[in-house]
């Protein structure tokens, strides 16, 4: 594809606002997060800004680096991780239909997916070189806790886009903007919808083991190794993990959104042009907010941490089975 | 399953009121006989001095007034190190005039130093 | 002198070449431990052996005893273990009262039983909440603690103090009378309490079975052999409690059982500890029913320090706190100070042989489950 100058220029735009606005809009939802959590737990919690007090206080700090990590390493995880966490987004629809994503022909859905994985293997790079045994042990968790969500995920990719190559065949069903506009919920029966039920349950399940938070916070569990993987970081660098975690939760938001819940509000209300893009961005910033709160704030409330086997057989045994079975009734009455 | 049951307990609590009380803006009422701050009524003082020597962790000493007022006030009476004190109220128990009463007040964190000991003064001058 | 020297890099060990053992301290400087430290040895995620490692909350409890008198040593013997304040004082006063041979009035008698089971009731709601932040569970330790502070309001209302009692329940008696309106205010913390039990069992199946099953298992012989007292004791299946085997105050005349588990894991402490919460509010309310009228205090006021003796002999007492069986044994020559004061804390040897038991062969993942299940307070190991 020849890239024109006005196109590269669009691109470069386009990036810098999608990072700021993502990342605004990640730690918007965390202080979302933390204050209806609180409020589940009969307190007032933080004021909802706090996620944007804790970043600015953290970038004013010193970084205290120890003795024996390996320093490039260490300092480049952080950078590496959030770097890779805004490309992810530019591969997905952000905002709805209106806002094609900005590297749209250059990348598909199975791209996505493994893209998810960098900022994961930064993370446990990072780990690692503190040398710390804490961190050792937190990185080890995270990469097992990393390869037992693969294939959940891969699962739940693979069928949605199967099942568009049944009904659109010829088209290039991995793509992303295509996904996002041909939902799929009108076009299967009723084994249709309980299969795409039960892949939807095994993206919110995965979610949380993407996320670091509980039950699959096991890479960080405060009272077991005292922050584990990220128990060396101080300062500029674990404010660069904490913007980077704010717009993973947006990433993977967005992505389940667009897997599953890809639904523009502007066609039902009848308004159109600049206005209905408004409207759907944000249809889309609420269908987010509700994804946000699902998988992230409720479990959290709800359950306890879960232990590295039991996180093993959650995954491999019954969320994969779970995916499968949702494949198979997905794809199969055709 | 209990998950369920969970999360409508997490649901009723989330629309009720929190447990929270808005400090300093509410507050709860301190109830009476709370040990706070000692408050000498000096022209009740004997200078027994048990106040003195019932105190666990040494903090009345009985000390004698500034020039000024040892003619009213001739004999030794207690001053307070609140640094040490652990807000016991053994004094407060001891003492067979009922002098050294401990009030409500519990606001006695301070920047300044001297404010900590508690010296005996006539009425009007602390 | 230069740095190396100073920070004392010289405690870890270098990793060599295809060794996988390394010691990790589960240590004082941890958020996962309390006061308290454990160093292990671990391979791979396994524990190979572990080393309890006391003496970081010591005070000199026994020596600073020594040199005050028994009233002045009231306010001390709340800071044995502050999480049960009232169920300490209440063993040194005990302790006292067998040495002056004093005759305690009935009132004080019920007003201390109440405090103690009170005392015992937020002891419980304080485990429960720590038990769940350490496996992970944030809502049960929020909800926990703010439930507790509804307990602390009646102390304040009734001993002076929310958390340091400073001797309420000293040598003779209880030091101040029941204000007005008690009653009423310890009946509803009572409901709120009950309250937070049922939220407990709502929140059962979700927290506590699916990591604390099966985890940590003590059979009856070790636990016989170790040591163990209390709900530790009861949850391996021996139906034991100093407070019917070997009554004090009025015991003897309440009504309440002793709840027992079979399978000694962390879970059956777990279910141990939320029966003893139900039979201390049952408790409460009879003593509340029953309460007499008199005198709180024998003698009623304070005698001065330089004036009273202490007959001589010598008393060993055990009561029955939250955490076991705690006992004091004091010894008196005839003066006006204790002679010798020895404090036995039901966690000395819960927190070193038995813990140490446990945690050989667990895995990491199971060391808060196990450690927390176990109720311990390095305050009275320490002393």
């Amino acid at each position: 594809m020849i890239i024109t100058s006005g196109a590269a220029l669009g691109a470069v735009i386009g990036t810098i606002g999608l990072t700021a606005f993502a990342i605004l809009c990640g730690l918007l939802y965390k202080g979302f997060d933390r204050k209806i959590a609180a409020h589940m737990q009969s307190r007032i919690g933080p004021p909802v800004i706090q996620p944007f007090l804790d970043v600015s206080k953290l970038m004013i700090k010193d970084t205290v680096q120890p003795e024996r990590a390996l320093t490039w390493l260490y300092n480049a995880a952080p950078i590496m991780c959030l770097a890779s966490t805004i490309t992810v987004l530019l591969y997905l629809p952000f905002g709805g239909m209106a806002f094609t994503p900005i590297l749209s022909g250059y990348g598909d859905l199975i791209l996505v997916v493994y893209l998810l994985m960098l900022p994961a293997l930064a993370m446990v790079a990072g780990g690692f070189a503190s040398s710390s045994p804490l961190a050792t042990v937190g990185a080890q968790r995270k990469m097992i806790t990393m390869m037992s969500y693969e294939f959940p995920l891969a699962v739940v990719a693979i069928a949605i886009a199967w099942k568009l190559n049944h009904l659109y065949p010829g088209e290039s069903v991995f793509g992303l903007a295509f996904i996002y506009s041909h939902p799929l919920w009108a076009h299967v029966g009723p084994l249709g919808i309980v299969g795409m039920l039960l892949l939807l349950f095994s993206i919110i399940v995965v979610t949380p083991g993407q996320l670091a938070t509980v039950p699959f916070d096991i890479c960080e569990a405060s009272p077991e190794i005292a922050e584990g993987l990220v128990a060396e970081y101080s300062g500029r660098n674990f404010a660069l993990f904490y913007l980077a975690d704010a717009a993973k939760m947006v990433a993977i938001g967005t992505l389940t959104i667009a897997l599953f819940f890809p639904y523009d509000i502007s066609p039902l209300i009848g308004i159109k042009g600049p206005a209905g893009c408004f409207v759907d961005f944000l249809f889309f910033l609420l269908k987010l907010f509700l994804v946000v709160m699902f998988t992230v704030t409720l479990t959290r409330v709800a359950m306890a941490r879960l232990k590295v086997s039991q996180v093993l057989t959650t995954y491999w045994i019954v969320t994969t089975a779970i995916a499968v079975v949702g494949l198979i009734l997905l794809v199969a009455p055709h | 399953m209990s998950m369920v049951k969970t999360i409508e307990v997490l649901f009723e609590t989330l629309f009720s009121k929190p447990m929270t009380v808005k400090f300093p803006y509410e507050a709860i009422e301190i109830p009476e006989g709370y040990r706070g701050e000692h408050e000498l009524d000096i022209d009740k003082c004997v200078s027994c001095g048990l106040c003195a020597e019932i105190c666990p962790n040494r903090a009345i000493e009985m000390v004698e007034l500034p020039e000024e007022y040892k003619e009213k006030y001739p004999k030794t009476y207690p001053r307070v190190d609140l640094r040490k004190c652990c807000f016991c109220a053994l004094c407060q128990d001891i003492c067979p005039r009922k002098c050294l009463p401990l009030t409500k007040n519990v606001f006695l964190a301070t920047p300044d130093p001297s404010a900590v000991i508690k010296n005996p003064m006539p009425k009007g001058q602390e | 002198m230069n740095e190396k020297e100073l920070i004392g890099t010289e405690q870890i060990e270098p990793i060599t070449e295809g060794e996988t053992e390394y010691d990790f301290y589960f240590g004082p400087a941890h958020s996962g431990s309390g006061n308290f430290g454990v160093r292990l040895k671990i391979d791979g995620e396994k524990v190979i052996a572990a080393r309890a490692d006391p003496g970081y909350l010591h005070r000199g409890f026994e020596k600073l005893m020594e040199y005050r008198v028994p009233m002045q040593n009231a306010v001390l013997s709340d800071r044995v273990c502050i999480l049960e304040a009232l169920n300490w004082n209440l063993v040194h006063a005990e302790a006292v009262d067998e040495l002056t041979g004093v005759e305690v009035p009935q009132r004080a008698r019920y007003i201390r039983v109440l405090m103690a089971e009170l005392s015992r009731l937020q002891s419980h709601l304080i485990w429960y909440g720590v038990m769940s932040l350490a496996l992970g569970f944030d809502t049960g330790f929020k909800m926990a603690f703010g439930y507790r502070d509804y307990i602390l309001d009646v102390f304040e209302l009734i001993t002076g103090g929310r958390v340091y009692p400073a001797g309420y329940i000293c040598p003779g008696g209880v030091r101040k009378d029941l204000p007005e309106g008690y009653e009423a205010k310890i009946r509803r913390v009572l409901d709120q309490t009950e309250e937070m039990m049922q939220k407990m069992k709502h929140f059962d199946n979700v927290v506590f079975a699916r990591r604390a099953k099966g985890v940590g298992v003590l059979n009856l012989e070790d636990a016989l052999r170790l040591g163990t007292t209390g709900p530790v004791l009861r949850a391996c299946g021996m139906k034991t409690d100093v407070r019917k085997d070997d009554p004090y105050e009025i015991y003897d005349g309440l009504d309440f059982d002793t709840p027992t588990e079979k399978e000694g894991d962390a879970y059956a402490r777990c279910l141990v500890r939320g029966k003893e919460m139900e039979e201390s509010i049952r408790i409460v309310k009879q003593v509340l029913d029953r309460m007499p009228e008199g005198k709180v205090r024998e003698p009623a006021k304070i005698p001065p320090p330089s004036r009273v003796k202490i007959p001589e002999g010598e008393v060993y007492v055990r009561n029955e706190l939250a955490r076991g069986e705690g006992c004091i044994y004091m010894r008196s020559v005839g003066g006006r100070e204790p002679y010798r004061v020895k404090i036995r804390g039901p966690d000395f040897l819960h927190m070193i042989p038995v813990l140490e038991h446990l945690l050989k062969g667990a895995q990491i993942a199971d060391i808060p489950a196990i450690y927390w299940s176990l109720n311990i307070c390095p305050a009275d190991m320490d002393r």
